[in-house]
């Protein structure tokens, strides 16, 4: 055991790791998804010296079962998602929350408000209510470090499992965390087999009926939890109730009116089950109640049902929340990410108070700057072969000429619905769903659809949800033309390994799960090509493939060109290079494809000169731009062997 | 009492980073700290801010509100002016790198990058003080653009605007940054503090 007084600099998702830590926790895993992937990958950093197993899993669900197998032995172990696998994993969630577990359970998710890298804008807290499980939302590193920790030893002793909520702006922000002991190991697992945990219905309701009171014990757990806390004059009358970070940007924004004699804040770090007899304590206090809370009115609801339920004991409160629309950011009430601006300006409304604004010069130039800004839009990078693939998707589509389109799905690839991909995904929802899709599609023939449509799905997705919507396909006779953009990564999350890479994520070697493998076995046609290498090739295989019926399988193969360049060392490193002689310019009729058609971010056009030129800084060298040059005009050079140019 | 620097730039030119080292060097120093982040999307080419908060008192949130900016660090100028126009206020000072990094819509035709003239007087229109530098020049004179964040923050330290000093930063990059860029990381540090007495008009 070693205990350190001194406050380190952690990230959100480092802090919720060091929390397991603390925790005694066993196992760890998890599927990567941003803002979540940092907790098991920081875990990866404690096997060693701590004897904790940790793993990236194919799905969220596989993930949250491996690691009840722990829990139904003895051990403690935490599990890590984004909110969409939330979804995925309830299933299990729900009946799981049923059983008694003997050790601690702990699954965290991370929602994304205001998605920076998300599909949808879900908070996941109402899992909580729907499994029936405990759960807490922490406002600092600090505390998510702490609540880690408490929520394994608690989730043991209820023997229930728990779930810890984040947001990205904490998962990923950072701040001072003093580190704690970190306990040994010393529990050997075992499974008990007199106490079967089956979910049988005749067990259903007893066992359900025994879940809801020992949510009422942990209620009043959460009733004196230090994880709630009320800062602010006693006898405030206008009370904030703020869960996670809420409770700093209320904080803050109150500071900045001073309104710190008028209002008090009360932080709501266990949510679910609310903690009922505080909340009402507050609720006779208050006279005003605002609700400072991420994504949806979760807190808000709770406490307007507990008001109504004991409505003749209180008296009578306003409340202003994102349900009375009193609360909301620019795009409305319940939408986008908190922050002090959106309480600054609730504060504002209803205390009639201005805030203060720049000198009107000021305001003018920063209107007028405005004008000025460009969008920088995201885009694939240098080398990707994304790029290569989504090219000769959407020439075989002109070619075909029958308005056909492309699904698909979450990754890096899911770009090919923006500029770089040449817009050319057009449905694009959850994991897997492209495929999906590509199953229904097919069967409208008989209504008159004839549209040719083409799924693509990235390597690791296949693995998490692809693998349904081929058997599904293969099953139901559909015509589905599928191409799997492998590039041996989970690049978009921070290039995590998947069962489509040579090895594990501690480095073992491992036999790959090729997705052609599993294709051919249920009876699909495959072409396997290197979209740069083989790029008209390519386009040749997917328009042929749109002229075949049947179940068709692509794959497009070829390593992720920035994860290439940060792992391995190259014996050569490949530049392109335009020849100003042979490149023409404007006159050439290409109408500049390699800087403005294809989109590398390598390639720039110099007005003056009127000819491409490549940013050797930044070129991966992939060669796709060398292939496709009407003029042929750029060629590769080893500046390995030159020496390198400044 | 606080202090509200943003260091924003492109994706991979190492702003998160960057951001880390300054809050463990307020960390340090004894200030409460905090950094606010978002990656994932942004390391394919999009604008990237990391928000760092020194403060005492009372705990801050991990984003700074509008109008509230003392310190922009920018790795580029059109990025330094998207930050302007949200946090900016009459006292916030700027350290730019003075080097475009076109968007991808921009190389493609389909937008404008602003012309410098425009952009500078703009940017200085949203401070009380701005230094451009060529940060990009000596990162690559060294013979890697990777430690351009280190320039960066050598810079900053050079402005005197923080109350922090450069020696126990450099212990910081010793202990916190990867072994084969340590050196490097050091010496761009140390040239960015130079900075000031040259092209660093503050």
């Amino acid at each position: 055991m070693e205990l350190s007084a001194d406050r380190i600099l952690l990230m959100g998702n480092e802090a919720i790791a060091r929390g397991a830590l603390e925790g005694g926790a066993a196992y760890a895993t998890g599927y990567p998804g941003n803002p979540s992937s940092e907790i098991v990958e920081t875990m990866f950093g404690y096997q060693r010296e701590h004897g904790i197993r940790v793993e990236w899993s194919a799905n969220e669900i596989i993930a949250l079962e491996a690691a009840a197998a722990f829990a139904f032995s003895g051990l403690r172990a935490i599990v890590t998602m984004k909110q969409n696998g939330m979804n995925v994993a309830s299933d299990f969630l729900t009946t799981v929350s049923l059983n008694e577990l003997k050790g601690g359970l702990v699954l965290v998710v991370c929602d994304d408000p205001g998605p920076m890298t998300s599909t949808n804008e879900q908070d996941s807290r109402h899992f909580a209510k729907i499994a029936q499980v405990p759960l807490l939302e922490p406002f600092t590193a600090s505390e998510a470090k702490e609540m880690m920790r408490w929520l394994l030893v608690f989730s043991e002793q209820m023997g229930i499992p728990c779930i810890l909520r984040s947001v990205s702006r904490l998962s990923h922000g950072r701040g001072a965390v003093k580190l704690g002991p970190v306990p040994s190991q010393e529990i050997k697992p075992s499974f008990d087999i007199e106490k079967p945990l089956v979910g049988l219905p005749f067990l259903v309701t007893p066992n359900h009926a025994h879940l809801l009171k020992k949510m009422k014990e942990v209620q009043t757990t959460f009733d004196k939890s230090p994880f709630n806390e009320y800062t602010g004059p006693n006898d405030a009358n206008f009370i904030i109730m703020a869960t996670g970070l809420g409770a700093l940007y209320a904080r803050e924004a109150v500071n900045m009116l001073h309104l710190e004699q008028q209002i008090g804040i009360l932080k709501i770090g266990t949510i679910w089950p609310p903690p009922s007899h505080l909340i009402r304590a507050y609720l006779k206090q208050a006279k005003d109640v605002l609700f400072v809370e991420e994504i949806d009115p979760f807190l808000e609801d709770q406490v307007k049902v507990l008001y109504a339920e004991h409505a003749s004991k209180l008296g009578a409160v306003s409340f202003y929340g994102k349900n009375t629309g009193d609360i909301y950011g620019p795009s409305g009430p319940g939408v986008g990410e908190m922050n002090t601006d959106i309480v600054l300006d609730a504060l504002g409304r209803i205390f009639n108070k201005e805030i203060s604004a720049c000198a009107s010069p000021y305001e003018d130039a920063r209107k007028q700057a405005s004008i000025l800004l460009v969008p920088r839009e995201v885009a694939f990078c240098d080398g990707c072969p994304h790029r290569a693939s989504f090219l000769a998707i959407k020439a075989a589509l002109e070619l075909d000429g029958r308005k056909g389109f492309v699904v698909g799905d979450i990754g890096c690839y899911g770009l090919g619905a923006g500029p770089t991909g040449f817009n050319q995904i057009k449905a694009l929802h959850c994991m897997g769903s492209g495929m999906g899709n590509a199953c229904g599609f097919s069967q409208m023939a008989s209504f008159g659809f004839n549209q040719p449509v083409v799924a693509v799905i990235g390597d690791s997705t296949f693995f998490h949800a692809g693998l349904p919507a081929l058997i599904n396909a293969a099953f139901n006779k559909a015509d589905g033309l599928f191409i799997v953009l492998d590039n041996a990564v989970t690049a978009m999350t921070g290039f995590q390994v998947n069962p489509a890479s040579p090895f594990t994520a501690t480095g073992k070697a491992t036999r790959p799960v090729l997705a052609e493998d599993i294709a051919r076995s249920v009876g699909a046609k495959i072409t396997v090509l290197d979209p740069i290498e083989d790029i008209q090739e390519s386009i040749h295989a997917v328009y042929a493939a749109l002229q075949e019926e049947g179940l068709r399988f692509l794959v497009f193969r070829r390593p992720c060109a920035t994860f290439e360049k940060k792992t391995r060392a190259a014996e050569e490193i490949l530049k392109a290079r335009i020849d100003p002689e042979s490149c023409i310019g404007e006159i050439c009729g290409c109408n500049r494809f390699c800087s403005r058609v294809l989109a590398c971010p390598s390639i720039q056009y110099d007005k003056d000169k009127d000819r491409a030129f490549i940013n050797e800084d930044t070129c991966n060298g992939c060669g796709l731009c060398v292939q496709l040059c009407p003029r042929q005009a750029i060629s590769l050079v080893n500046i390995q062997k030159e020496g390198r140019s400044a | 009492m606080g202090i509200n620097i943003i260091i924003t730039g492109v994706g991979g030119q190492g702003n998160v980073l960057a951001a880390k080292l300054l809050a463990t060097a307020g960390l340090e120093a004894g200030w409460e700290v905090t950094v606010g982040d978002v990656f994932g999307l942004t390391q394919r080419g999009g604008s990237v801010a990391s928000h760092v908060r020194l403060f005492k008192g009372y705990l801050l949130p991990p984003l700074i509100p509008c109008r509230s900016l003392d310190i922009l660090v920018a790795f580029e100028p059109l990025e330094a002016l998207r930050i302007l126009t949200q946090f900016g206020r009459e006292t916030t000072r700027a350290i730019i790198n003075d080097q475009p990094v076109w968007p991808i819509g921009v190389q493609a035709g389909r937008f404008q990058y602003p012309e410098a003239q425009e952009l500078h007087s703009a940017i200085e229109n949203l401070t009380s003080k701005t230094a451009f530098i060529n940060a990009t020049r000596v990162a690559k004179e060294l013979g890697n653009i990777q430690v351009l964040n280190m320039v960066m923050l050598g810079a900053l330290y050079g402005s005197g605007w923080i109350p922090l000093s450069p020696r126990t930063f450099e212990s910081i990059i010793q202990s916190s940054t990867s072994s084969q860029l340590r050196g490097l990381n050091i010496k761009a540090f140390r040239r960015g503090l130079k900075l000031k007495g040259s092209n660093l008009h503050i």
